[in-house]
């Protein structure tokens, strides 16, 4: 057991989890609320890959999947992969190794890359089912 | 108090390539990239996943310092994407105060 290599993933875990709760008072589903609007969104108008996150895990947090798949599916996505990561370091930490996760395959970050651009590209398109996609 | 001399370095195993190269290949930094992008920081983290997705790659074709550069670069743009992220949200904080400052004197 190496306890004390747990420092590093509680702080994370810590971090994560007061920011959910200040997520949680501060609900970003509400226009006009304290919490800023995406900058690319505020400038340009258009929705960036990251657009409706904060109003995503908000969702995700009150257990409404519809809506939290409504707001940034691929960030959901992205939301769940990056807890799946933060478990295999945590558990490489408290064993004292490296525990291969998804980002360490061949070709998860081409992937990812690939997905980002079509999902920014797709949720801005004005046409057919498209607009649904805009938050 | 005294210490004990340190261990002698080990010679670098057979077949491994001398000099600063590492025998890993260098971690992507994927998950920062998109931790970055989900968090809303647009450019700079597209461009740190665009980095990430150079790395196992140009490992793969033995070019090592420019594998090395690429996860290096990834690192260093999910890092300005979550300062610039930051600096976004003082300023919106700044100017919010402000205007609710002054709203508040226009309609008290």
């Amino acid at each position: 057991m190496h306890v004390r290599s747990l420092a590093a993933p509680l702080v994370v875990g810590v971090a994560a989890a007061g920011a959910c709760a200040a997520l949680w008072v501060a609900n970003p589903t509400v226009p006009g609320g304290i919490l800023p609007a995406c900058p690319t969104k505020a400038l340009l108008g258009i929705d960036c890959p990251g657009c409706g996150s904060l109003r995503m895990i908000y969702s995700l947090l009150h257990l409404d999947v519809a809506s939290a798949v409504h707001y940034n599916a691929l960030g959901l996505v992205a939301v769940l992969l990056l807890v799946w990561a933060f478990a295999a370091w945590s558990y490489g930490r408290l064993v004292g190794r490296r525990v291969s996760s998804w980002q360490h395959l061949r070709w998860s970050a081409p992937t990812a890359l690939a997905l980002t651009l079509a999902w920014f590209v797709v949720r801005n398109l004005g046409f057919g089912p498209f607009p649904a996609l805009y938050v | 108090m005294t210490y004990p001399p340190p261990p002698p370095a080990q010679p670098p195993p057979y077949g491994v390539p001398q000099g600063s190269y590492p025998t890993q290949q260098p971690d992507s930094n994927l998950v920062w990239g998109i931790l970055a992008t989900v968090l809303c920081c647009l450019p700079l983290g597209i461009v740190s996943i665009v980095y990430a997705s150079k790395v196992s790659g140009l490992w793969a074709q033995g070019r090592y310092p420019e594998a090395q550069e690429a996860s290096a670069n990834a690192k260093k743009w999910a890092i300005w994407s979550a300062v610039a992220g930051v600096i976004f949200g003082i300023i919106y904080a700044i100017i919010a105060v402000a205007a609710g400052g002054f709203s508040y004197m226009s309609y008290s």
